[in-house]
């Protein structure tokens, strides 16, 4: 691969060992809890597990910010829209580059941009909803060649 | 005792600021509306409480299926304005009824401005 992909490849690199760290952990310590039936067991699996997957995403983000800033010169957003505009340019075909995630990683990984979205912003309401914790988790538990 | 400047400017900016809220949550709730999905504005706005650094925030009727679908209206229409998405299935009865006490619909919205 070529050096300007570097900086990428390294965070590539610190994500998957963040993503393999979560997923064992997850399987070590969250999984056995939910056999224990009380809302602060049900509190704890939802808030370990969905600050995984928010740091595991931004992980990806990260890489995908590096991949654009040397296939693009950047990520062309005003601030605003950040986070939306990365993934839809990655998945953009343009004259001199193919895309560089597929439409279904698009989907996928817009799913998690909105599950970390609601989860830095939102009432912490967002936590009785282990349902859709679960559902995240599930969602990233199906990327692993990224 | 008259305003001071900077209180001027700041009454200025608040009432520009809650303009645009209004105009971008109006346009919202017509596209949640439009997309079979029942709408409120909630909080500050819904209030008439808003300030310089207040949120828009708006309610919406949807299950665990629609949500992305809510989320990604209120993202296109609100355009960057800070806004926060508060789905009734992230709610329990008493904080629904909470945030229903003081909400309005588009045509609530249009009426007040």
């Amino acid at each position: 691969m070529h050096p300007a992909f570097a900086l990428a490849r390294k965070r590539l690199s610190e994500t998957r060992v963040e993503f393999d760290t979560f997923l064992s952990a997850d399987q070590e310590m969250i999984v056995p809890m939910e056999k224990i039936d009380n809302p602060r067991a049900a509190w704890v699996r939802t808030v370990t597990r969905a600050s995984g997957i928010e740091g595991v995403y931004t992980g990806m983000e990260g890489v995908l910010k590096e991949v654009l800033q040397v296939t693009d010169g950047g990520v062309f957003s005003d601030g605003a829209g950040f986070h939306a505009q990365l993934l839809a340019q990655a998945n953009e075909t343009m004259d001199d580059r193919r895309n560089v995630i597929s439409d279904e990683l698009y989907a996928q990984l817009d799913e998690l941009r909105v599950f970390r979205h609601r989860e830095r912003n939102n009432y912490r309401t967002v936590l009785l909803r282990e349902d859709l914790v679960n559902t995240n988790l599930e969602l990233l538990g199906g990327l692993p060649n990224f | 005792m008259g305003k001071s400047p900077v209180e001027a400017v700041m009454e200025r900016r608040t009432s520009l600021r809650k303009a645009l809220a209004v105009e971008r949550a109006v346009a919202t709730l017509s596209a949640l509306d439009q997309a079979g999905l029942k709408a409120w504005l909630v909080g500050s706005l819904a209030k008439d409480r808003f300030g310089l650094h207040s949120d828009v925030d708006i309610l919406v009727e949807c299950d665990a299926n629609s949500e992305l679908r809510a989320f990604k209206i209120v993202e296109a229409e609100m355009r960057g304005f800070p806004s926060q998405l508060i789905p009734t299935c992230d709610l329990n009865d008493e904080a629904l009824g909470h945030f229903l006490r003081d909400a309005i619909d588009a045509s609530g919205v249009r009426a007040r401005s």
